[in-house]
């Protein structure tokens, strides 16, 4: 064996090693929402079923923390993309000398760890409705509305993140042709500066959906009475893990597929016709020398 | 309708740095007027203030006689066109052009109306609906002047809009949009660093350098009677020459410039005792080889003897480098008759030249090749 051969054995093995270590756990985890055993296990193998899929819809509190887990999610979309972009426009206005400031007090919620800005949050709204005598049914003691909030404090910083990537590739003199076309700042703002950010809308509404979703930390101070899918789950597996909750790891890995490789197909489109206006533009090129015969 | 613009002792100045001093002139309405100058002069600078992009420190811009002061980009009657174009990447041809009419509210028929009659005059007819990136570079060049003139501006303002087109489409542009302007017949503002632009297109050109304006006519003026050096050494080639002043009159003065004295015309006023440049343009300069007969100078002055350094060939006319006076080469050219003898690097030539075609200007920034 030549020290060439050894060097490609080892080189398959970290590979095959480390593709093990991030898959291993996933493919296990689906063996054992099919396995018939009362216990998320592998072996012994008692035979295919799809009852834990079955009996994971059929649990109400589990349905029931989806659900505002979905809810959660939009109304920390809606809250935080358009306060993400303010932010990240308000970057590209403000002095040069103070931006790196602006940047730390922007991004500080990020560094913060989730169970202090939890724990903030609540107390900030406990406090300020005692003070202002609000009722227990106000929203300053809703779990639904404080948790969207203090999600918001450091997700809207992920969205600023976000637009400030895509608004580096931002050309001013667009805004400047529009303005000198006789835009008001407004109809810039709409028509010009919107449509560019659009991918970066999807991009930052994606992030701060999934961010929510699987947000624990924060959540767990914040939801109170209410529950989450994540505070659900995290309630179940101290009680000991059920085949249920392997089911539903598999329907959040096929979504979690199916929306990569949509992603990954509509790229493949948009390459695809960049490339024929590229011809286009070099055929129209090659056009117009013949007519002024050159 | 064309609007004349006016810059009122306009100054502009970024923190410490002064981008434009002192400029002062009235550009006529229906006028084609260039800004020529080097990178960094200011030219841009005073484009931006005209189109509202910049406020002035110092002095006033007046469009058609009112003063622009607070008055911000959207709401006045210039339109700009970009150096980049800065074409809506996202739209396409027609609503590009449309955009203006759009932003004022103009219903989508008429905007329709208005983007295929000037669709038609850029020769682009029936690609509207094409995206911006499906276009050539030329093309381009003609949506962004659609664009511009889609919103009917008083004065349109051109910021070195031909730079990124090759040498054949930039000489078609320009004979194109001098047309244009004909044709449409508003105020044109052009920025140029590239003479040949400036010189073909415009009704009157102002040099630039450092911020200020150094002088301001017609083609013809600044090339055959430059008022400063650095418009001598910028507009066209030019060999300078440095000396003193030996004696004037009215006309012309007379210098000692080392290797020679000579004579030229003195339309700065300068006085006996005073340093200064003599300019001779290449094309000006009579070569013979000693002994030749054929060339003199038509005084006793303007006339030398000098060894050639090199020879460039370049087509047309052949560039012969002499040995002057400083370590830069005095550079003459000859037209190009293919028969003539080839000057070797060491020959000696007498060199002279009429003191008409010469001018001596007073000492100052010359342009850096």
């Amino acid at each position: 064996m030549t020290s060439r051969t050894i060097m490609r054995l080892m080189v398959g093995f970290y590979i095959l090693l480390f593709f093990g270590y991030l898959f291993g756990p996933l493919i296990m985890m689906g063996i054992t929402a099919f396995n018939a055993t009362s216990f998320p296990q592998v072996t012994p193998w008692e035979g295919f079923t799809t009852a834990w899929f079955v009996q994971l819809l059929e649990d109400d509190q589990m349905t029931d923390g989806l659900i505002n887990s979905l809810w959660i999610g939009l109304g920390v979309v809606c809250l935080s993309v358009p306060i993400g972009l303010a932010a990240a426009l308000m970057m590209t206005q403000i002095y040069e000398r103070v931006r790196p400031y602006y940047y730390m007090v922007v991004v500080s919620p990020v560094l913060t760890p989730g169970v202090i800005l939890g724990i903030s949050t609540l107390v900030f709204w406990d406090r300020m409705g005692t003070a202002v005598n609000a009722e227990y049914e106000s929203l300053f003691y809703n779990g639904m509305w404080l948790t969207i909030v203090g999600q918001s404090t450091f997700i809207s910083a992920y969205c600023m993140l976000v637009f400030l990537a895509r608004l580096a590739r931002f050309d001013r003199t667009q805004e400047e042709a529009a303005l000198d076309l006789g835009a008001s700042h407004v109809q810039v703002f709409w028509k010009i500066m919107v449509p560019f950010l659009r991918p970066a809308i999807f991009s930052a509404a994606v992030l701060a959906f999934l961010t929510s979703f699987e947000n624990y930390n924060t959540t767990v101070f914040t939801i109170q009475a209410e529950s989450t899918l994540t505070t659900v789950l995290a309630g179940k597996v101290r009680m000991g893990t059920q085949p249920d909750l392997s089911a539903l790891a598999v329907i959040i890995i096929a979504i979690t597929l199916t929306g990569a490789i949509l992603h990954e197909f509509l790229k493949q489109k948009e390459r695809l016709k960049q490339i024929r206006q590229e011809k286009a533009a070099k055929e129209a090129d090659q056009e117009l020398a013949e007519t002024m015969g050159l | 309708m064309s609007a004349d613009v006016e810059l009122d002792h306009l100054t502009i100045r970024f923190g410490d740095f002064t981008a434009v001093r002192d400029a002062h002139l009235k550009i006529n309405g229906g006028e084609f007027f260039s800004f020529l100058g080097p990178s960094g002069c200011g030219k841009t600078t005073i484009l931006r203030a005209i189109s509202g992009f910049n406020d002035p420190t110092e002095g006033a811009v007046r469009i058609g006689g009112r003063d622009m002061l607070g008055i911000g980009p959207n709401k006045r009657q210039t339109a700009l066109i970009f150096q980049n174009l800065a074409l809506f990447p996202l739209m396409t041809v027609a609503e590009n052009i449309a955009f203006g009419l759009e932003v004022r509210g103009v219903n989508k028929l008429n905007r329709r109306d208005k983007a295929m009659q000037l669709l038609d005059l850029i020769a682009l007819k029936g690609q509207g609906d094409k995206l911006v990136s499906e276009l050539s570079g030329g093309q381009r060049q003609r949506v962004a002047i659609a664009r511009a003139l889609a919103v009917e501006p008083q004065v349109l303002l051109l910021d070195e809009p031909l730079s990124a087109l090759d040498l054949k489409l930039r000489q078609h542009m320009r004979t194109e949009l001098r047309e244009i302007q004909q044709r449409v017949g508003i105020t044109f503002i052009y920025i140029t660093h590239d003479q040949g632009e400036a010189l073909t297109m415009s009704d009157r050109i102002a040099v630039m350098s450092a911020g200020r304006i150094q002088q301001v006519g017609d083609g013809s003026t600044i090339y055959d009677h430059p008022e400063t050096a650095f418009v001598a050494s910028f507009v066209g080639e030019n060999n300078p020459l440095q000396g003193k002043v030996l004696s004037c009159d009215q006309e012309f003065a007379v210098l000692d410039c080392g290797i020679a004295r000579m004579r030229a015309r003195n339309p700065g006023g300068l006085e006996a005792g005073d340093e200064a440049y003599v300019f001779i343009r290449p094309e000006n300069l009579k070569l013979s080889t000693k002994g030749d007969t054929a060339a003199s100078a038509d005084t006793p002055e303007n006339s030398f003897t000098a060894p050639v350094v090199s020879e460039a060939f370049e087509g047309a006319v052949r560039l012969i480098s002499i040995q002057g006076p400083s370590r830069k080469p005095i550079i003459a050219s000859i037209p190009n008759t293919g028969e003539a003898q080839p000057f070797t690097p060491g020959l000696l030539l007498n060199v002279c030249f009429s003191a008409d075609q010469a001018v001596a200007l007073p000492l100052g920034d010359l342009a850096d090749e």
